[in-house]
């Protein structure tokens, strides 16, 4: 069965009344523009899930609560819209967890609503009771349990405005099932007008200019909060008149074209040599949108020991939380990349010796041997992709290669699951990405640990025939894990070995998708063509070597210029 | 034992004094002390608290807890001027983000 994700008729609408507060709500999503959702149904969300088979809304059948979060997360991102994801109570709300969880991590616009016992049966532990309002507390940016049916038009509206608005969030409105069912009367919703930032402070600025003007070695360092604010065009601007050398985050990726003279690649445990050295060398770190982050830093002590901090942050909590700026901008990062003046002094030794770096420490693909050498196949299938490849990883070996070695135009390009690292991201993130954006070329780029951690959306995939494509990256192992201990724990390799993994293209077949496997080098421009030509959902299952290691790689508690490179020389 | 104050005044909701002391707990700190009041709309809380280890700052602490969503003032006080009524300034989070970004962390 394959079913149409096209928009729903207007025949379709809600009646207008008498109305409960499940199609208020469902009404109240359609009035602020909400298309499509993913979610799950179950006992404590059925008055809702009623209204929405009668409403406009696509709904999308997931078969784990987890990937409609994680769908609707990916959905934020490429939209900047929140994505929305629904589950029942108990099970289905702490199967979002992850998902929501992600989204806080990454600041990624999302409401995630859940289903709840009626109110008298909350607290006494009830069948399919859970406390998640509770649970969610720490990883949502806010939450509300709705006890008035009358309260369900503000708590959506607020629930949209503050996952969209300042640094986007993760927001959970938990819905008591006799709040779904109680009788609600239309009234006039009071409207609370959009919160505006702060004026941005002249003195910050100038202070900021002077810094940036003054500084010989002067080194952009970008994070997600750049396309997070829609702010790429505005950042893309000042980097091609200011010519300073650039480097991104994991998140930040995509901000600069990957191709960009002045780019130097993605920062820290896995960055380039490039990346660390110029950070090391650097006399101010000018910070848009990033958060000192670990992976990011390495020993932070040692980060970027003779530079200055320019931070410039539309989260007020980030600065100086874990290195101290000598000048903050703070307020709405587009407008901030708007008002400031970036205009460095005479830096051109300074910018020819990072192009020198970046020149010198160029990835090599002349991998020994026939087997296939993920860097360089990578490398291929984005290049051959051309502008409108998407790739939504997983995590691990290959979510580290695709940073590294794919070609990416922008920063919806590449969707990874930073702050939390959450394995099972790639597919579910690749059907959001694929439904916000159907236009474009959309891969799940995976290793056979992370495949198997949601592999059951291989039935969204089929039942929507949504054409995503994967690439199943096969060492038959949890490749990562193995390099640390290989590297950090003696080689006692404990609990990586997968070999007992199922045939992918078995599997793939199995759900009606279509799946080939490739061993060798001399079948990867046929394979990445066939990947490119597909119409429908289809799968790549391609071994690789099992002791390839992902280099560069920054030990932990070490700075980032201790970086060990192949062979470990360095 | 150097024990910091802070005064939170927020508004009155499910969740929120929960909320609140959870940003206190998972940014490093733990609470000594605690007195609250509140009317129907608004609450507040001043709270003694200690780093959990010294490269916790209290005034990133403000600033995290002054973005949570209705949250209103943030505060903080020597500890011999606990609470509102001693008259210190109570401060928006914007103007605490100004102040720290000249001050310390």
């Amino acid at each position: 069965m394959t079913l149409s994700i096209a928009k729903k008729s207007s025949a379709e609408a809600l009646p207008e009344t008498p109305k409960n507060g499940a199609v208020a709500a469902i009404q109240m999503l359609e009035s602020l523009g909400v298309d499509l959702v993913f979610g799950y149904p179950g006992g404590a969300i059925m008055p809702v899930y009623d209204a929405l088979a009668k409403s406009s809304i696509q709904h999308i059948l997931v078969r784990h609560e987890q990937a409609a979060a994680l769908a609707a997360d990916a959905y934020g991102r490429t939209t900047r819209r929140a994505g929305v994801c629904l589950a029942t109570s108990g099970p289905g709300a702490t199967n979002l967890v992850t998902g929501i969880a992600n989204a806080y991590m990454d600041s990624v616009p999302l409401v995630a609503i859940t289903g709840q016992v009626a109110q008298p049966f909350m607290g006494t532990d009830a069948f399919q009771e859970v406390d998640i309002f509770g649970i969610t507390l720490p990883i949502v940016k806010h939450s509300e349990i709705v006890r008035d049916v009358q309260d369900i038009p503000r708590a959506f509206a607020e629930a949209f405005r503050i996952a969209e608005s300042g640094r986007p969030g993760p927001v959970l409105i938990d819905l008591p099932k006799d709040i779904q069912q109680a009788l609600f009367h239309e009234e006039p919703m009071p409207m609370h007008p959009r919160q505006n930032h702060k004026p941005l402070s002249a003195k910050d600025l100038q202070a900021a200019e002077q810094l940036i003007a003054s500084a010989r070695k002067p080194l952009f360092y970008l994070g997600g909060g750049v396309a997070r604010a829609g702010a790429v065009a505005l950042m893309r601007d000042i980097a091609d008149q200011a010519r300073i050398p650039a480097v991104a985050t994991l998140q930040g990726i995509g901000a600069l074209p990957t191709e960009h003279p002045d780019f130097l690649g993605m920062l820290g445990m896995h960055g380039s040599r490039a990346a660390n050295m110029a950070v090391h060398e650097s006399d101010l770190l000018i910070v848009i949108g990033a958060r000192f982050d670990d992976r990011a830093t390495g020993k932070l002590d040692e980060f970027a020991p003779n530079a200055g901090v320019v931070h410039i942050d539309g989260d007020a909590a980030e600065i100086h939380k874990l290195r101290r700026a000598c000048a903050t901008v703070c307020g709405d990062l587009a407008a901030s990349l708007n008002a400031i003046t970036v205009a460095p002094g005479d830096i051109d030794d300074w910018r020819d010796f990072a192009a020198s770096l970046k020149q010198q420490h160029a990835p090599r693909y002349d991998a020994p041997g026939s087997g296939i050498y993920a860097p360089d196949f990578l490398r291929k299938l984005s290049t051959q992709a051309g502008d409108d490849f998407v790739a939504a990883c997983d995590v691990g070996q290959h979510q580290m290669w695709v940073a590294q070695h794919c070609r990416f135009s922008r920063p919806e390009a590449h969707l990874s699951s930073g702050g939390l690292g959450a394995m099972g991201y790639g597919l579910p993130a690749a059907i959001g990405s694929k439904l916000a954006d159907p236009n474009k070329t959309v891969f799940n780029i995976s290793g056979d640990g992370s495949f198997m951690m949601n592999v059951q959306e291989l039935a969204t995939l089929r039942r929507y025939n949504i054409p995503v494509k994967m690439v199943v990256l096969d060492n038959s192992m949890l490749g990562l894990v193995r390099q640390w201990q290989g590297l950090f724990f003696d080689g006692n390799y404990s609990e990586v070995d997968l070999s007992d993994n199922p045939d992918f293209v078995d599997v793939a077949e199995a759900f009606g998708v279509e799946g080939f496997t490739v061993e060798h080098r001399d079948e990867v421009d046929s394979a990445i063509q066939r990947l490119l030509d597909a119409k429908g959902p289809i799968l790549a299952h391609i071994r690789i070597d099992p002791e390839e290691n992902v280099w560069p790689l920054v030990p932990p508690g070490k700075s980032n210029t201790e970086m060990m490179e192949q062979g470990h020389e360095h | 034992m150097n024990i910091n104050n802070l005064t939170i005044e927020f508004d009155s909701a499910e969740g929120s004094i929960r909320r609140l002391l959870g940003v206190i707990e998972a940014r490093g700190f733990q609470v000594r002390t605690m007195t609250m009041g509140s009317d129907l709309e608004r609450a507040n809380i001043t709270v003694g608290i200690t780093p959990r280890d010294e490269g916790r700052c209290v005034n990133v602490l403000s600033r995290q807890i002054a973005r949570v969503s209705g949250v209103h003032h943030v505060a903080s006080f020597p500890p011999a001027m606990v609470g509102p009524s001693m008259g210190s300034p109570a401060m928006s989070s914007s103007a605490l983000a100004r102040e720290v970004a000249h001050g310390t962390c």
